[in-house]
């Protein structure tokens, strides 16, 4: 659970880094390495984690605006996570969670970054035809069950039922 | 007064346009999401029951791989059926309200005979049970999580259940409105007055039509799998189709009411 | 008097006409100025799990001598080299990614790892029944792999072997400054139930050639 929020702040995180005019590059530079402190606790995205969306941000250039966009949605997971006192995905609130979840859609759908959750509940990044898979980020150590992992289930029932809820209560609450 | 007579008509043919409009949408509502049996016929037309039969089938088969059993376990736990009847009878709890839940009785004996009938076959005794018990803990997880997706759904249901509600007493306050108001105005003003609201509802919707679409692309949703996808876009499909059939009765009617309105004032006319 | 029936009908059909086009103006700009957060919040939410589809055609794998990088990485779920233990008799495709629809064909490449010939961690996993990687256990520290991908091949000598729990994730370092090849599968491999262990392979890159 925490590799996602991990992941997500890093999806968030790096697709600011291609636009040094955001931030000056040792701002950038200390975020990424730095990642933020919760509750006087860091919390950091994995090497993998961030190796996985270098080599994202190596094959495709996200524009000025995306990335000014994405930076302040970065913010937006910051000030859930503080309110929460959360260090990871499971810590959240509920709402914050499906809140959470809305702001990576809402990445997927404003920028030039296509994502989605998929039946397996992990966060699919696409390649720019938005069909083909460059990668998926999960919840999940390293080392898979090499088989299924229940885990991942019950993250994908987590957060794809909160963006039902999160869509169902958002157009029920008119 | 004859000011005051007027504006008021107009007045009663704008809330009765306001009333015929979101009749029209909440008809179209209850036709499609908010009916139990098109949900069902939605679940069918998109061959929901066979993508959910195989995500189960490979995950069973993925989770049994490492696990040192053989692929027969898993054969006839369950069919295709049996998963069509388990859906459409929680779809029918949904739509009443009631508590989602899966059985796991059937298949879980069925498992357990399964691993049995392995075991005996190679000759082995099994000695770690928590090891055992774990994958058959597992193994009814994954399955359970495949249909119901989360324990959160019976959370949704509440909301859906509350809002049901309210939109069915919605739509037949509107509808009370719209005929006494309907009634009064012809009282007051003798006239059939349904040409305004009708010509206003169905620009209102061309106007919606040609918004949504420039603003939505219906046709690249991709959610929790295919047949997910492709039943919220029949959904916003089969929405618009109904309110466009809506529209051309209302456009007939008004061509009818035309035509009668003519002939009637030719007969008038000869006599 | 026929001529004045058909002007005031035609004068009324024109009166409800304008008068229809002016409520629609009326409704419009109330939605517009009452409702339009709402609207778009529900279009948004709508557009959110919308996701175009493009045909575009991706290029070879290929390798950058210069920067030690692939220049074009491998898709997703598709095969980009072969796996050759000759010890253990293992010689499987590698595919990118480790989800457990791909490792039913063969061995997954971790993608947030990095690939053969980029000089760090490399991580692969395979299924640890017969024809995949039950032997894998039975490798010795000496034992030569080889990964034949696309662009290159590559040869790496076991160092260690060790048995570790599902969730060590610190049995997986990173490494950027050397090319280290971990290779796992689940663990004990001829029990049966569910495994709480995984058998994790370390080796060192002992050569390399590269495609041309």
């Amino acid at each position: 659970m925490k590799k996602v929020f991990a992941a997500l702040f890093v999806l968030v995180l790096f697709l600011g880094v291609v636009n040094v005019k955001a931030m000056t590059e040792s701002e950038l530079k200390t975020k990424m390495t730095n990642g933020y402190v919760v509750d006087g606790k860091a919390v950091k995205p994995s090497d993998y984690q961030v190796s996985e969306i270098e080599r994202y941000l190596n094959k495709y250039e996200v524009s000025e605006a995306d990335c000014t966009f994405i930076a302040e949605k970065m913010d937006e997971i910051y000030e859930l996570a503080k309110a929460d006192r959360a260090k990871s995905f499971t810590e959240l609130s509920s709402a914050n969670k499906s809140k959470v979840v809305s702001i990576v859609a809402e990445i997927s759908s404003k920028t030039s970054v296509k994502a989605s959750l998929t039946n397996d509940g992990v966060l699919t990044i696409f390649e720019s035809d938005g069909k083909t898979v460059f990668t998926k980020i999960t919840d999940k150590d390293i080392a898979k069950q090499t088989g299924v992992n229940y885990y991942v289930l019950a993250f994908a029932g987590f957060v794809s039922v909160f963006g039902v809820a999160y869509i169902a209560k958002k157009a029920f609450n008119a | 007064m004859k000011n005051k007579k007027v504006l008021i008509y107009y007045l009663l043919e704008l809330v009765l346009t306001i009333c015929l409009f979101s009749l029209i949408i909440l008809f179209t509502l209850k036709l499609t999401v908010l009916n139990k049996n098109y949900f069902i016929k939605q679940l069918d037309k998109t061959n929901y029951y066979h993508e959910l039969y195989t995500e189960i089938d490979n995950d069973f088969e993925n989770y049994i791989r490492p696990s040192g059993f053989d692929i027969s376990i898993k054969n006839n736990l369950f069919t295709e059926d049996d998963l069509k009847e388990i859906i459409n009878k929680n779809v029918d709890n949904f739509y009443k309200g009631k508590k989602i839940e899966i059985d796991t009785s059937k298949i879980k004996d069925k498992l357990n005979s399964n691993i049995e009938e392995y075991c005996n076959k190679i000759n082995i005794t099994i000695t770690d049970d928590d090891s055992i018990n774990l994958f058959k803990e597992e193994f009814l997880k994954i399955y359970t999580n495949r249909i119901i997706i989360s324990d959160k759904i019976n959370d949704l249901n509440k909301t859906f259940t509350k809002y049901n509600k309210l939109i069915n007493i919605l739509f037949i306050s509107i509808l009370s409105l719209f005929v006494i108001l309907s009634i009064i105005t012809r009282i007051l003003f003798k006239k059939i007055t349904l040409s305004i609201p009708v010509i206003t509802s169905i620009l209102l919707f061309i106007v919606s039509y040609i918004f949504i679409v420039s603003k939505i692309n219906i046709s690249s949703i991709k959610f929790w799998n295919t047949s997910v996808s492709n039943i919220i876009k029949n959904i916003f499909n089969d929405n618009i189709k109904y309110i466009l059939y809506i529209c051309i009765i209302g456009i007939i009617l008004e061509l009818l009411k035309l035509i009668i309105f003519i002939i009637s004032r030719r007969r008038k006319k000869r006599v | 008097m026929h001529k004045k029936n058909k002007r005031n009908i035609l004068k009324e059909i024109t009166e409800q006409i304008v008068i229809s086009f002016f409520f629609v103006s009326i409704i419009i700009l109330i939605i517009h100025f009452v409702f339009i957060d709402k609207i778009n919040n529900y279009i948004n939410i709508v557009n959110m799990i919308s996701i175009e589809e493009k045909d575009i055609t991706y290029p070879e794998v290929k390798f950058d001598n210069v920067s030690k990088r692939l220049k074009d990485y491998p898709l997703w779920g598709k095969e980009f080299a072969t796996l050759d233990i000759p010890s253990i008799n293992v010689n499987l495709p590698v595919f990118q990614g480790d989800t457990l629809d791909i490792m039913r064909y063969g061995i997954g490449h971790y993608s947030g790892s990095l690939f053969p010939g980029e000089g760090g961690t490399i991580i692969l996993a395979g299924h640890n029944d017969r024809g995949f990687l039950y032997h894998l256990p039975e490798i010795k520290v000496g034992d030569k792999i080889t990964i034949n991908a696309v662009y290159g091949t590559f040869t790496y000598e076991v160092e260690s072997t060790r048995v570790i729990d599902a969730k060590d994730n610190d049995a997986f370092p990173f490494y950027k400054d050397k090319e280290v090849l971990m290779i796992y599968t689940c663990y004990p491999v001829n029990t049966i139930g569910h495994k709480t262990h995984r058998f994790l392979v370390y080796a060192k890159k002992v050569g390399e050639s590269y495609e041309k």
